[in-house]
């Protein structure tokens, strides 16, 4: 046997090895946590049908590959096809994830973090430096470890230098760095240093690994690629065990250990099939003494085909929801009042009042009986409207009579009853709602609808894509805290801006205009007299007021301003660049909340910019968020839109510099409404790095 | 290559050399492994496995009970009523202890709607008891017919003039049934009635006096199953504590059950022993029983009960009581009954002619109308009249049983006017409206002839207050003729008239200076006669040759011999006695003994006793 057939004798002994355990730990992902609530593990398969195709391809991509490697670690005779499949597997396991992460992200429930946050670059450069450490020992393959250790570097610079989340990592790292000093003891400093041994990890493992580019270790497996492997892991694996030690075990811990593992096997896995591939590569066919199959070309080639055929069919399944709609609604009739407005809810709360009780105790059969009335009820008066409507209600009935009803289906169902209703020409559209609460008995989802009469459609257009929103007025009695000046889904194809509550808010600003006061006397504000900031609040209010003219003008304004909001909202999506802003001030927040600042800035900002709108009025609505709020993602959304607005200061983080929000206020008073339509497009612009869509009406 | 650290050069694995390739002669063969008796134990064990982990998930739970009451169709066929009592039952299960399959679960519903027999869906729901009866209610549709204004005399019966009241009745068999026994379970009864002016809500309210009843009849019989025995004395302390409240109960409802009736027992002896009167007192009915005395005729007593059965609330574990439907019944001397009518409810006393037929009476029904209904001879009953507002008051059926007088109040709280229908098509043949007056008490003195005994409104202007006029009115003349037969002197008040049987004497109580007296009046002649009986005396009842006077005196029973004076105790013990009437051979006094219920302070019982009158 030659020394290279020897080598490589190692690498596919480890390979595939490594296929069976890493291929196992890959498999189980199944068993990762969905996400904990109130530390009771929600597993992907009980989660499966709140996503949408892509997403359910990308949970269980995971553990797919994973099956598939130990498969092909028993099939696969050659280790260069081995290497193949494993590198494939993972690869259009990767991008199932992302495509079906970008795909589940518009619709009821996004994919975990635990799933789609992996830091790839920063993965492949421990990978990649493993398998250049294992190289670097052999004579024949010294060149080409020297290249993958280089491109581990690469890496591992792209992740740290990439601001993936609106702020490079190694900025974060060296910011984090910067505040150790003033960390209230030595036992937060050590923690940081901890944490920032695991970020940094990633890079001191490929710079370190660079030095065997330059002098060959002494071991075939050498200590680098051990680090590289299991350096991360071990560390990782010290904090669990410290929280086993602190008793604080569970299914989050559980949860943890095994995303350690998993990390572990991906991490040897890719390393492993980089090392075979790059030997095959470099040695002659018949000194590596491999058994007759696939040449590695054509392995490589089927291998590439997968994930590119795969990956089509990925992309094709994880296409955003159309937006935009084409829907003409005639005159409202007693039969549709009665049908959305009474039957519809009768039918809604006789459903989650059986759905609550069956669950709860054994005396639910009333609960059942009254559904089905209600349900034979509503599908009979929505077949005297219109015979697609009719089949529309009876469809959902009857599914929704199921205890584990999904709720991307109620929304699906809900949905089939709207373009039921837009093709018949009705003015009534239904707004699914899905509450999901964790109980003792597990999750539950409650489901609602609200429906609302549809008074008038306004089509937009944004670059390429239609866009519309509805202004509605709600039916029947029972809202469930669902009153709002408008809202936006980003499954559904339009935003809505309710009529019937921009009435009363437009009351209330009237009465408080009238006062120059930004929120209602009472005795617990008496502060409000000697706070400059709330006083030039109060003004601008009264000048948005009257500047807006009597009160069925200052009614359009509100509704131009609401609906230019709930639409850039429909044009945002879920994929909003992070505004560096945001990023800055909300550094330390989860990202949901960060996400949800985001988007709120983009739309506040973006409804001053509209044609009709009172701009001085949306500034109030700001102000207020930022003056009159302490915590909560309007409260930062008023700072920073007011920071990015006026230019000044309003303080990073803590309370909020109120003299310099007077000022704020007080410059932009003195402009003219243009002006702050202006100054709102150039601050979006600022805020996001890229000039705000124009919306056209069609 | 001394460097180098890594695994041993590879040896030849048996997969890739193989044992059958070792050359013959170079080492002994192995002996074969018998592999397939392995395998088979294995593949036995495993099947013996799936079959026991097959019957472990599918034997019925020995608590768990299938409610199927069929009550104007079932809970998965979209009843409402049914699957109302079927949560009240399953809701009392639960809580002491048992597992009722879950109602309103769609998988369950399913199972029950493709099952063929309830018996199969109870297995496939692993139940261990089933529950089942098929209740049809009998629907009684009530129209309102108002019989025509009573001041109108001869105006036909107006057609109905709202949408009706629904009474629903059932009575039906529950069975208790456990799967795996061979008989077909044990029966207990339900009982009940509803009304309402809609079908649904008289179902609803149905179901609700089904559940405790159903919860009555049902947990007793699991408990005495030997299989819920086996779990009380078992040794499975979780399931044991589970059926602990069932248990509590059933002993608990069977303490206050026996305890309720001792009491009454008790009652029953007290009757016998504290009976100090010079004849002997027959009782004729249940010591529990609250019957109303409407007359005496040729089959005995003509009797309304109202009686109850003693209930324990699984909910609350008091002791209440269960309603029965009232009834009218002739009960003869020996305490059988022949009934007439049952129904919700009867307002004061019923009445029927001398002659035994007709039997008029005042139904109430369900507090939405009163009626006058007449049962025949035929022993058939027919409703002349149903009414929301007016209320009908101690109607009295004249002899020969073509009419009856009554007082008419046209709505709760109004003044009684004095009403006479037909007994035939409930016109009314004579109103003299109250105006203001006032009515002590009418008397039939023949098939057409009524005495009655009025006191005029005092004048608007003042003065005295008028006298009582005793009048008579003729119905057969055309129109009736009414004429004063006497006009009572200013200081005294008659009240209470009762008449003899052929019309000539009226008795009456005489209120005037002194004490309450009895007295008759001769209707031709005018005559009166008064007599001091010693007490407060009350309610006079002629015998039917009008020599002697049966009355109630402060509590009991005496009985005056017109032509002597004397007065005579018939009852003498510390019950209320009341409401004599003579039987129509004149040998028998029949009245209502009262006394307070042990069990239930809110209720007073009533029995219906007689004694032989010398």
């Amino acid at each position: 046997m030659s020394e290279v057939a020897l080598f490589f004798g190692l690498s596919s002994q480890r390979l595939r090895g490594r296929c069976r355990w890493g291929g196992g730990a890959l498999a189980l992902t199944l068993l990762l946590p969905y996400e904990l609530v109130d530390g009771v593990p929600q597993l992907v398969w009980q989660l499966a049908p709140e996503l949408p195709p892509a997403g359910v391809v990308a949970a269980f991509a995971p553990t797919a590959a994973g099956l598939a490697i130990i498969a092909a670690s028993f099939l696969a005779r050659r280790p260069s096809s081995l290497a193949a499949v494993v590198l494939s597997a993972i690869a259009l396991a990767a991008v199932f994830i992302r495509l079906g992460a970008d795909a589940a992200a518009w619709e009821v429930l996004p994919l975990p973090e635990s799933l789609t946050d992996r830091p790839t670059a920063a993965l492949l450069a421990l990978s990649l430096t493993a398998a250049g450490a294992c190289l670097a020992f052999r004579p024949a393959a010294r060149r080409i470890s020297r290249a993958i250790l280089g491109a581990a570097l690469a890496s591992s610079a792209l992740f740290y230098a990439w601001p993936a989340r609106g702020e490079a990592p190694l900025v974060s790292v060296a910011r984090a760095l910067g505040a150790l000093p003033d960390l209230p003891s030595w036992r937060f400093q050590l923690g940081m240093i901890l944490l920032s041994v695991v970020a940094l990890w990633p890079l001191a493992i490929p710079l370190a690994g660079l030095r065997l580019a330059f002098r060959p270790p002494a071991r075939e497996h050498p200590v680098i690629a051990a680090l590289a492997i299991y350096g991360l892991p071990g560390i990782l694996m010290m904090f669990a065990y410290r929280a086993l030690i602190g008793a604080q075990g569970g299914a989050g811990l559980l949860a943890s250990v095994l995303a350690i593992l998993i990390l572990t096997g991906l991490l040897a896995l890719v390393a492993s099939a980089v090392e075979v591939l790059a030997e095959v590569s470099v040695s002659p066919e018949a000194a590596l003494e491999q058994p007759p199959g696939l040449a590695l070309r054509r392995a490589a080639a089927i291998g590439t085909a997968a994930v590119v055929l795969l990956g089509a069919a990925q992309w094709g399944l994880a296409r955003p929801p159309q937006k935009g709609v084409a829907w003409t609604p005639g005159a409202a009739s007693p039969d549709g009042d009665k049908l959305f407005g009474e039957l519809l809810h009768a039918w809604s709360e006789a459903r989650l009042r059986w759905d609550r009780r069956v669950r709860a105790d054994s005396g639910a059969a009333s609960g059942l009986v009254q559904v089905k009335g209600a349900a034979r009820e509503l599908a009979g008066a929505a077949r005297g409207l219109d015979d697609d409507l009719g089949a529309s209600i009876e469809a959902l009935t009857r599914e929704a009579e199921g205890l584990d009803l999904a709720g991307r289906r109620w929304y699906r169902l809900i949905g089939d009853v709207n373009e039921a209703s837009r093709r018949a020409g009705l003015p009534y559209y239904v707004d699914p709602t899905v509450r999901m609460v964790q109980t003792e008995d597990g999750l539950r989802r409650h489901f609602a609808a609200h429906s609302y009469r549809i008074e008038r459609v306004r089509r937009f257009q944004v670059g390429d894509t239609d866009f519309a929103t509805l202004h509605v007025r709600q039916l029947g009695h029972r809202r469930d805290g669902h009153s709002r000046l408008g809202f936006s889904r980003d499954l559904q194809p339009f935003a809505l801006v309710v009529i019937d509550e921009l009435e009363p808010f437009r009351e209330e600003l009237a009465g408080l205009a009238a006062a120059s006061r930004c929120r209602p006397v009472d005795a617990a504000d008496a502060a409000d007299a000697g706070d400059e900031a709330l006083q030039r609040c109060g003004e601008l209010l009264a000048q948005g007021a009257t500047a807006a003219g009597g009160p069925a003008e200052l009614l359009a304004a509100l509704t131009a301003g609401t609906e230019r909001h709930e639409l850039q909202h429909q044009i945002d999506g879920p994929h909003l660049p992070l505004s560096s802003v945001v990023l800055e001030r909300l550094g330390g927040y989860a990202e949901e909340s960060q996400r949800r600042v985001n988007r709120e800035l983009s739309a506040y900002v973006a409804e001053m910019t509209a044609p009709g709108s009172a701009p001085r009025l949306s500034l109030v609505h700001l102000a207020r968020f930022a003056l009159l709020a302490q915590r909560g993602a309007e409260h930062h959304v008023g700072v920073i839109a007011l920071a990015a607005m006026s230019g000044q200061d309003l303080g990073r983080g803590g309370a909020v510099d109120r003299a310099a929000a007077a000022r704020a206020l007080a410059a932009l008073a003195k402009e003219s409404d243009d002006a702050l339509r202006a100054r709102a497009a150039e601050a979006w612009a600022d805020l996001f790095g890229a000039p705000l869509p124009a919306a056209t009406p069609l | 290559m001394s460097e180098i650290q890594g695994p041993e050069p590879f040896e030849p694995s048996p997969s890739e050399g193989g044992f059958d390739s070792v050359p013959p002669g170079s080492e002994p063969p192995l002996p074969k492994t018998r592999v397939l008796p392995v395998m088979l134990a294995i593949a036995a064990v495993l099947g013996a496995i799936v079959v026991i982990g097959i019957w472990y998930s599918r034997r019925p739970l020995p608590l768990r009970v299938l409610v199927a009451i069929d009550l104007d169709g079932t809970w998965w066929e979209g009843s409402e009523p049914a699957a109302e009592l079927a949560d009240k039952v399953a809701e009392h299960l639960t809580k002491l202890g048992f597992e009722p399959v879950r109602g309103g679960d769609p998988e369950v519903a399913s199972i029950l709607e493709d099952a063929r027999s309830y018996p199969e869906a109870a297995r496939k729901l692993r139940a261990a008891f089933l529950v089942s009866a098929r209740l049809r209610p009998e629907v009684i549709e009530h129209q309102v017919n108002d019989g025509g204004s009573p001041g109108k005399p001869g105006s036909a019966p107006k057609p109905p003039v709202d949408k009706g009241y629904v009474e629903l009745r059932v009575e039906a068999p529950i069975t208790v049934r456990y799967l795996d026994d061979d008989d077909n379970g044990q029966q207990g009864r339900l009982s009940a009635w509803s009304g309402a002016p809609e079908k649904k809500e008289a179902l609803r309210l149905l179901a609700r006096s089904l559940a405790n009843m159903t919860i009555d009849e049902v947990v007793p019989r699991l408990l005495a199953h030997p299989s819920i025995k086996s779990v009380l004395e078992g040794d499975d302390i979780k399931r044991m504590a589970q059926l602990q409240p069932a248990k509590g109960y059933v002993e608990y409802r069977q303490k206050k059950l026996k305890e309720a009736a001792d009491a009454y027992a008790d009652l029953a002896r007290r009757r016998q022993e504290q009976e100090r009167g010079p004849a002997k007192v027959s009782y004729h009915g249940a010591p529990s029983a609250e019957d109303t005395l409407g007359g005496a005729g040729p089959s005995g007593a003509l009797v309304k009960t109202a009686d109850v059965t003693p209930f324990i609330s699984p909910g609350s574990l008091d002791l209440g009581w269960i309603t029965r439907m009232e009834t009218v019944v002739w009960r003869g001397q020996d305490g059988a009954d022949r009934p007439l009518w049952s129904g919700y409810h009867v307002f004061s006393q019923p009445s029927a002619a001398p002659e035994g037929a007709p039997v008029l009476f005042v139904e109430d029904l369900f507090g939405w109308a009163k009626t006058l209904t007449v049962v025949g001879a035929d022993g058939k009953a027919r409703r002349l009249r149903v009414d929301p507002e007016h209320r009908f008051v101690a109607p009295r059926v004249a002899p020969g049983g073509k009419a009856a007088a009554l007082h008419d109040r046209a709505c709760r709280d109004c003044p009684g006017d004095l009403l006479v229908i037909s007994l035939d098509d409930g016109r009314a043949l004579y109103h003299l409206p109250i105006a203001g007056g006032e009515f002590y008490g009418f008397a039939w003195l023949g098939p057409s002839r009524l005495a009655y005994l009025y006191r005029p409104a005092p004048p608007p202007e003042g003065g005295d207050r008028p006298k009582q006029i005793l009048s008579s009115v003729d119905l057969s003349a055309n129109p009736p003729a009414a004429r004063t037969l006497l006009t009572v002197p200013a200081e005294e008040t008659w009240s209470s008239l009762a008449a003899s049987a052929d019309g000539r004497l009226l008795a009456f109580v005489l209120f005037g200076p002194g004490p309450a007296r009895l007295a008759t009046v001769e209707v031709d002649g005018g005559k009166v006669q008064s007599f001091d009986p010693g007490g407060r005396p009350d309610e006079p009842a002629l015998s039917p040759d009008g020599a002697r006077v049966a009355f109630s005196r402060e509590g009991d029973i005496a009985l005056l011999t017109l032509a002597t004076g004397d007065v005579r105790p018939l009852t003498a013990n510390p019950f209320l006695e009341r409401s004599p009437r003579f039987s129509p051979d004149g040998k028998r006094v029949w009245f209502e003994s009262l006394d307070r219920d042990p069990n239930f302070p809110r209720r007073q019982l009533s029995l219906v006793a007689s004694v032989d009158a010398p």
